[in-house]
């Protein structure tokens, strides 16, 4: 029988990165479902026109570079959906889209696409929103209000728990609705109890790392719980900190980008340590009153420092392991005719 | 025996494997052998008891016996004379945690007095201070019962997640002056049979498994035998896209199966037959391979740097601790040919360095 020889490993695991994207996308998608129960179809739209402005621009590129358009590349489809998420329901379309082109244009494909942006598209786009319409982003509309699908949508607005937070006031919302997501705010940030459920699912299914996302967590919670900013107790500022504003949501999503996050545990944690430094100051000191996505480019430019060092700590440690044990090499002992038996030379492992 | 000397020799890292062994394991032995193919040592009488026959006695029988390890290629004899008053621990290699792969545990099992025998002539012939048969501990989808003990040799269960086999590869350890001699198990039946009936070894235990094989089996074949004969004897349900001989993971995949012979370290006949459309992905840094890695290494920047050419880099990240063993190809979710890329890098670096 004639074949064509193959390279090992001749078995595979079933995960692939449409596999890896795909989780992405369920958990998403369960922030969208509950971002059109609270403010109607507009939501969907708003996730629908960003996927396709993030895939189409991704592809242009793709295709400008020379490179034949992989359709099952699902990465811009999780840029897409995470931009429109941060940003109010009531949100002008042209405001998502020039945030999706950002991301996509100027902070991923320039560095060579997926798997090489040095910083996460999303945040980018999410980040450049911001500076240039601080006006319409942080203006949100209340939970369960109906918006117009087109034109100017016409809808009482009001300021965020963030925002409350950002001028040492207390957040109105008490703490179920905070978990419900019941209050104003960026209308997939809110739903604290599913965005948690999603983070569960991704940790069960090894795309996001607990190294990574508990220290930063825990971090966040810990400084806000020792130095409140606000009028309240410890754990009250931890909760409202934590809980109520985009933090917990960008640790799912954005923090946890494998491009942009180390390869070693230890280097994860200290990430997600530093992560949490980061976000704490960014919040306290920053000039907008959501600055997670600033806080997480910053941290993306330190990863490759981050990287190094622990992968200089690891190659220490791996060397002072295997540097003690002894094998004896059997390697030239082929053969039965030459029966010496003479020892060979003790070969130093490796 | 201490906990310490028989746990594999790891990082951490590693993966857990589907095992897919049964119904394999279960089942009985197939013989594949000719009556002709049987042959005897002319100038040998056989023993009948341990009692009689002394150290260099069974050494000079597993040289005659043209007795080969199956888990490294080296003849016993050398094994057996380099440990020879050395009082080593023996440890037997039954270990098979390549998915499909059985041809070790499944002689163990099914042929577990020629296993005990030989295993006790060789302590005798090493003088061992201790022996015990080491299993995988990560197979648990099995209907047949693996033994606590065979012929009074305790059964340990190897906990750790693959490749422990691969890690121990080196048959010789020594550690704080105490020396760890590992045997297949096929070795031990083969020393068995050469000193209690003077028979040559002239067959190989080997499992014929895969999504094309119509009766999947583990046999005890004729060496030389092709792996086209193999294959016809089994049966093909339909025609595969890859022969596989040796590991799932690590064997090697064959373009002419006329012309494969059965050799004394062949493991396995794989046959698959698969998806053929174009799988390749880009790296999108998940990690997945340095977690996986038993040495610790960082095969995802392994791969970015040779791609590079950036060999100072390659070589400050150990790229010589490599062991081959696949697991960051196998967990690659762009399905990248990592592990192929780093082997391919230290066989061109030993080529400059001959040169």
């Amino acid at each position: 029988m004639k074949l064509f020889p193959k390279k090992a490993p001749h078995i595979r695991s079933d995960t692939s990165n449409k596999t890896v994207m795909g989780d992405a996308i369920v958990t998403l998608a369960a922030l969208y479902f509950m971002a059109a129960c609270y403010n109607g179809q507009r939501a969907i739209v708003l996730g629908l026109l960003s996927v396709g402005v993030c895939w189409a621009a991704n592809t242009l590129c793709v295709l400008l570079r020379g490179r034949r358009a992989n359709l099952r590349d699902f990465s811009p489809v999780v840029t897409g959906m995470i931009v429109p998420l941060m940003m109010p329901a009531n949100i002008p379309y042209h405001v998502v889209v020039v945030a999706d082109l950002f991301a996509i244009l100027i902070v991923k494909q320039p560095f060579g696409g997926l798997g090489n942006n040095i910083f996460n598209p999303a945040a980018g786009g999410i980040a450049f929103a911001i500076a240039c319409w601080p006006a319409q982003i942080f203006s949100y509309p209340l939970p369960n209000a109906t918006l117009d699908l087109w034109g100017k949508v016409n809808t009482s607005v009001s300021s965020s728990a963030a925002y409350t937070l950002s001028i040492g006031g207390v957040p109105t919302a008490d703490y179920t609705s905070v978990l419900l997501g019941q209050h104003p705010g960026p209308m997939g940030t809110t739903c604290v109890l599913v965005i948690l459920a999603c983070l569960l699912y991704l940790i069960s299914r090894g795309t996001v790392k607990y190294q990574q996302v508990l220290p930063f967590l825990f971090t966040v919670a810990a400084l806000n719980f020792f130095f409140p900013r606000i009028s309240a107790e410890g754990p009250a500022s931890a909760f409202y900190e934590v809980l109520a504003t985009p933090a917990l949501f960008c640790a799912a999503f954005l923090f946890n980008d494998p491009t942009t996050s180390p390869s070693r545990v230890i280097g994860k944690a200290a990430y997600g340590v530093i992560g949490g430094i980061v976000v704490f100051l960014f919040t306290r000191f920053g000039g907008y009153e959501q600055t997670t996505a600033f806080a997480i480019l910053l941290m993306n430019a330190l990863c490759p420092a981050i990287d190094e060092l622990a992968e200089q700590y690891i190659t220490k440690k791996r060397r002072m392991r295997y540097g003690r044990k002894v094998t004896i090499d059997l390697s030239g002992e082929t053969g039965f005719d030459n029966d010496s038996g003479a020892p060979a030379e003790a070969a130093q492992n490796p | 025996m201490s906990e310490r000397r028989t746990r594999p020799w790891q990082w951490g890292g590693g993966i857990l494997l589907e095992q897919h062994k049964d119904p394999i394991l279960s089942q009985e032995l197939v013989q594949f052998i000719q009556e002709d193919q049987v042959r005897v040592i002319p100038e040998l009488r056989p023993w009948d008891d341990i009692s009689e026959i002394g150290p260099e006695e069974i050494i000079q029988v597993a040289r005659l016996a043209r007795i080969v390890d199956e888990r490294d290629g080296v003849p016993l004899f050398r094994k057996l004379r380099r440990c020879m008053g050395r009082q080593p621990s023996v440890l037997v290699d039954a270990l098979d945690e390549e998915p499909y792969i059985s041809s070790q545990l499944g002689p163990m099992i099914h042929l577990q007095k020629e296993c005990a025998g030989g295993l006790l002539l060789a302590c005798k012939a090493v003088e061992a201070s201790d022996s015990a048969i080491l299993v995988y501990q990560g197979i648990t989808d099995l209907d047949v019962k693996i033994p606590r003990s065979v012929g009074g040799v305790p059964v340990q269960r190897v906990w750790g997640k693959y490749p422990s086999e691969l890690l121990s590869a080196q048959s010789l350890v020594e550690e704080n002056g105490h020396i760890t001699l590992y045997i297949g198990t096929c070795a031990l039946i083969h020393l068995y049979r050469a000193v209690y009936g003077a028979r040559i070894q002239t067959t190989a235990f080997l499992t014929v498994a895969g999504n094309c094989i119509s009766r999947p089996c583990n046999m005890e074949v004729a060496l030389d035998t092709t792996a086209t004969e193999i294959l016809d004897f089994c049966g093909l349900e339909e025609q595969p896209t890859r022969v596989v001989v040796g590991g799932s993971i690590t064997g090697e995949s064959v373009a002419d199966t006329d012309i494969v012979p059965v050799k004394a370290v062949t493991r396995a006949i794989l046959a698959f037959r698969e998806d053929e459309r174009d799988k390749k992905f880009q790296c999108i840094g998940c990690d997945r391979c340095v977690e996986a890695c038993p040495m610790g290494l960082n095969p995802m920047l392994l791969y970015k740097s040779i791609a590079m050419s950036l060999h100072d880099r390659v070589q400050a990240l150990d790229y010589k601790m490599c062991v081959g063993c696949m697991c960051c190809s196998y967990v690659c979710p762009a399905k990248l040919d990592i592990a192929g890329r780093i082997a391919w890098y230290r066989k061109k670096q030993k080529e400059v360095r001959r040169t």
